[in-house]
């Protein structure tokens, strides 16, 4: 019987997704957790602070919000809070800087920790389903 | 050229998590870290170099 015997792999894919490195530590990986949390927060919030804390939000035009929405809790709460005090939502101007023509900078390290979550919260449902078949 | 400096943190960040992801244990994470990292910025310089062959970042 091991460490994550039992546990419910999806879970894992939640907790993944909502904060990342969660999945992890609940699949009794403590320092991957650590890595994923640390590298990937670093990566968010650094995009947040370049565009301003008001560069998350979903409109239709606005693509960079699907890769953006695997940071979880921290996108839903820019979001919600943004809509609930009425923040005029703005692309993120890092330096004034943009990257491959429209994309702004800000944006590209918050789309980076977005779909690495997506890959981070999905090993961690791979983690479990694999101790709890092989338990 | 400032603008190319900003893939240097998002270099560390994707292998970081992509040695984490791959390394069995803690004591092989630094390497793995290490062999992500080169990969990386080999094909981000490839692309840089390409790039600016091909008139952009001009």
């Amino acid at each position: 019987m091991t460490a994550t015997a039992n546990k419910s792999k999806y879970t894992a894919l939640f907790l993944g997704w909502l904060v990342p490195g969660l999945g992890h530590s609940y699949a009794g990986k403590t320092w991957q957790a650590g890595v994923f949390f640390v590298a990937l927060y670093a990566s968010a919030i650094a995009g947040l602070w370049m565009g301003g804390f008001r560069n998350v939000y979903f409109m239709p035009d606005h693509y960079q919000f699907y890769a953006e929405i695997g940071n979880g809790f921290l996108t839903l709460a820019v979001s919600l809070v943004m809509r609930l005090a009425h923040v005029s939502p703005t692309e993120a101007t890092a330096h004034g800087a943009t990257l491959a023509g429209s994309l702004p900078i800000a944006d590209l390290y918050l789309m980076v920790a977005g779909l690495l979550n997506f890959v981070v919260a999905a090993n961690a449902f791979d983690a479990v389903a694999r101790e709890n078949r092989a338990a | 050229m400032i603008r190319l400096l900003h893939l240097v943190p998002i270099t560390v960040i994707i292998a970081a998590v992509t040695a984490a992801l791959a390394a069995h244990d803690r004591k092989s994470f630094p390497k793995d870290f290490l062999k992500a990292a080169g990969w990386l910025l080999a094909l981000f310089v490839g692309l840089a170099a390409g790039a600016v062959a091909a008139g952009y970042f001009l």
